[in-house]
């Protein structure tokens, strides 16, 4: 016997195994292997001892900087003060990309710049051109039901 | 990830230029992974929450994400073809962020099997605009094209039936 499922069970059955995988992503998470340097910032600040001596890569924006020494504070908001070899890169108030190493007996962190973040301004007002001419090009082409949330694909050619 | 843009604008020409007819379904796909964007800003469950998103850039969960997208709220298109379609755009997503060189995140294809981040291809530094620039140059190009094409077909047609 041939089962026909409609296009919403689909979509049930898709809601069902989408939680499934984020749940079980957020509990094994933790748990599992990944790959490093690329690890999540908060786990770094917490469990210093774990990384001590490994070279990890981190997303910070620069608070202040002292001759070759700067304080940064990463995505947690947590500031931390690290010697770099290249500070003439870095700028109050920039977003860089570091990389940076705890060293245990000395209690303190050393590393480098990366990669310095471009103009955020810039970045949105190019994406603002680009949204503009894409909802154009959507209004040409496709129609949305705002009244049933729905997007008639090849509504206004089909009209 | 490079911006949303840019992943927009690599959709539409993937399409483009494989003559897809309906290309709404390609580009919709292509921001699918990024989805997660709107719940960044609730941190509510601690280092969870970071692994809770991780997999919204592997390969399984945009699919079924698609999945629930084209069930509820895209029509005027078959189920399996809106959902190849939608799937093509978060490959494109995929590809795109598999480029990328300084980030922390990355795609992690195999989650939540392996949480392993795929960076084979770190070739352009993350959140670089020159990719977005060179979107929306393109896309402006492409859409103008497409729309006075269009305009032109219909007044011919028009001609031919007055």
């Amino acid at each position: 016997m041939e089962i026909i499922l409609g296009r919403k069970t689909f979509g049930i059955i898709c809601l069902i195994i989408a939680i499934a995988i984020i749940l079980s992503s957020a509990l094994l998470g933790p748990n599992a292997q990944y790959s490093r340097p690329y690890i999540p910032e908060s786990i770094y600040f917490s469990n210093l001892d774990e990384y001590a001596g490994k070279e990890v890569y981190i997303t910070a924006s620069i608070a202040q900087v002292n001759g070759n020494s700067i304080a940064f504070e990463n995505h947690g908001g947590k500031r931390i003060d690290a010697k770099l070899q290249n500070p003439e890169e870095a700028k109050i108030g920039g977003l860089v990309f570091l990389s940076i190493t705890y060293d245990k007996s000395a209690d303190s962190f050393s590393g480098k710049i990366l990669y310095k973040y471009e103009d955020k301004a810039l970045r949105e007002f190019i994406s603002i051109i680009g949204l503009v001419i894409f909802i154009i090009y959507l209004s040409r082409v496709a129609k949305f039901d705002l009244r049933r949330l729905k997007l008639i694909v090849g509504g206004k050619e089909n009209a | 990830m490079p911006d949303w843009i840019a992943h927009l604008g690599f959709a539409f020409l993937l399409a483009y230029a494989l003559k897809i007819k309906r290309k709404e379904p390609v580009v919709i796909g292509a921001l699918v992974p990024d989805i997660v964007r709107v719940f960044e800003f609730l941190p509510v469950f601690g280092n969870s929450t970071f692994f809770a998103a991780l997999p919204f850039h592997g390969l399984l969960l945009p699919l079924f994400i698609s999945g629930i997208i084209c069930a509820f709220f895209i029509e005027g298109i078959s189920y399996k073809k809106g959902l190849a379609l939608m799937y093509l755009g978060v490959l494109t997503h995929l590809f795109l962020d598999g480029l990328m060189l300084y980030t922390i995140a990355g795609v992690r294809a195999l989650i939540p099997f392996s949480f392993l981040r795929f960076g084979a291809l770190n070739i352009v530094p993350s959140e670089d605009f020159s990719l977005a620039i060179l979107a929306v140059i393109i896309i402006a190009v492409v859409v103008i094209y497409e729309l006075l094409k269009r305009k032109q077909s219909k007044g011919a047609e028009q001609i031919k039936s007055d």
